[in-house]
């Protein structure tokens, strides 16, 4: 059984009107890395989720969850 | 975008350039040296005819290297360069014992150049004992050839691997 990790970064990012820029800035990565994570092509480590859980005010488990792959 | 992200600075295909010209440009020299100086290489069939044969290809194998070296080195120059002045906190250091082909901006690209290291491993550990081969034959037969042509297909096999690894996450600067 495989799965995948799936977001909301970029809805929560647009509610609080951040760019991918300001948001990797305030975290500490690149902005393709948000690119990246926004569009599920890349899974953070877990400090990373935490992190951006933390800077976008939103419970860990609304912004990542996992899904069974099929 | 395929030209700018090969040509990227942080591609290691400058690197491949640098190694493949130094090496077919010092094969050159010492190709050139054995046949105007047989005895140093424990050859006893070189004549007069091959000596000649030796000052020409020194003249055309040895001067193509330093040239595409001289340029490739001038163009890598001005990619960093022109990196440096517009990415002031991601700067590169040509002269860094760090590889600037090992991008550590953030844990994405630390992931991928840790990918991309372990394929160089597995590729290593299978064309190692090919090089091994050729190199024995090589030094065997004195064949300064063989040897630089075996250390070249190495080299071009170890950086094309690390580029392969690292193509989707090249041009992102």
């Amino acid at each position: 059984m495989t799965y995948q990790l799936r977001n909301e970064v970029l809805a929560e990012r647009s509610a609080k009107r951040l760019t991918q820029s300001e948001l990797a800035d305030l975290v500490g990565v690149t902005r393709q890395t948000i690119a990246a994570i926004e569009k599920e092509a890349y899974s953070p480590s877990a400090v990373l989720a935490f992190q951006l859980a933390l800077v976008l005010d939103t419970p860990i488990n609304e912004l990542f969850w996992l899904e069974e792959e099929a | 975008m395929i030209l700018k992200k090969l040509f990227s600075v942080y591609s290691p295909v400058w690197q491949l350039i640098f190694a493949l010209t130094a090496i077919s440009g010092l094969a050159a020299i010492y190709q050139a040296y054995i046949l105007q100086h047989p005895q140093a290489a424990l050859i006893t069939s070189a004549n007069s005819t091959a000596t000649y044969t030796g000052d020409l290809q020194l003249n055309a194998a040895f001067f193509l290297p330093v040239l595409i070296g001289l340029i490739s080195v001038t163009a890598y120059a001005i990619v960093c360069h022109k990196h440096n002045s517009k990415k002031g906190s991601h700067k590169v250091n040509p002269f860094s014992l760090r590889p600037n082909e090992v991008i550590g901006d953030d844990e994405r690209m630390q992931q991928a150049s840790a990918n991309a290291a372990l394929k160089l491993y597995i590729g290593n550990h299978f064309s190692l004992p090919f090089l091994a081969i050729i190199m024995t034959i090589g030094a065997g037969s004195g064949s300064v050839q063989m040897t630089a042509l075996g250390f070249m297909i190495f080299i071009a096999g170890y950086y094309l691997v690390y580029l392969g690894a690292m193509w989707p996450y090249l041009g992102e600067d």
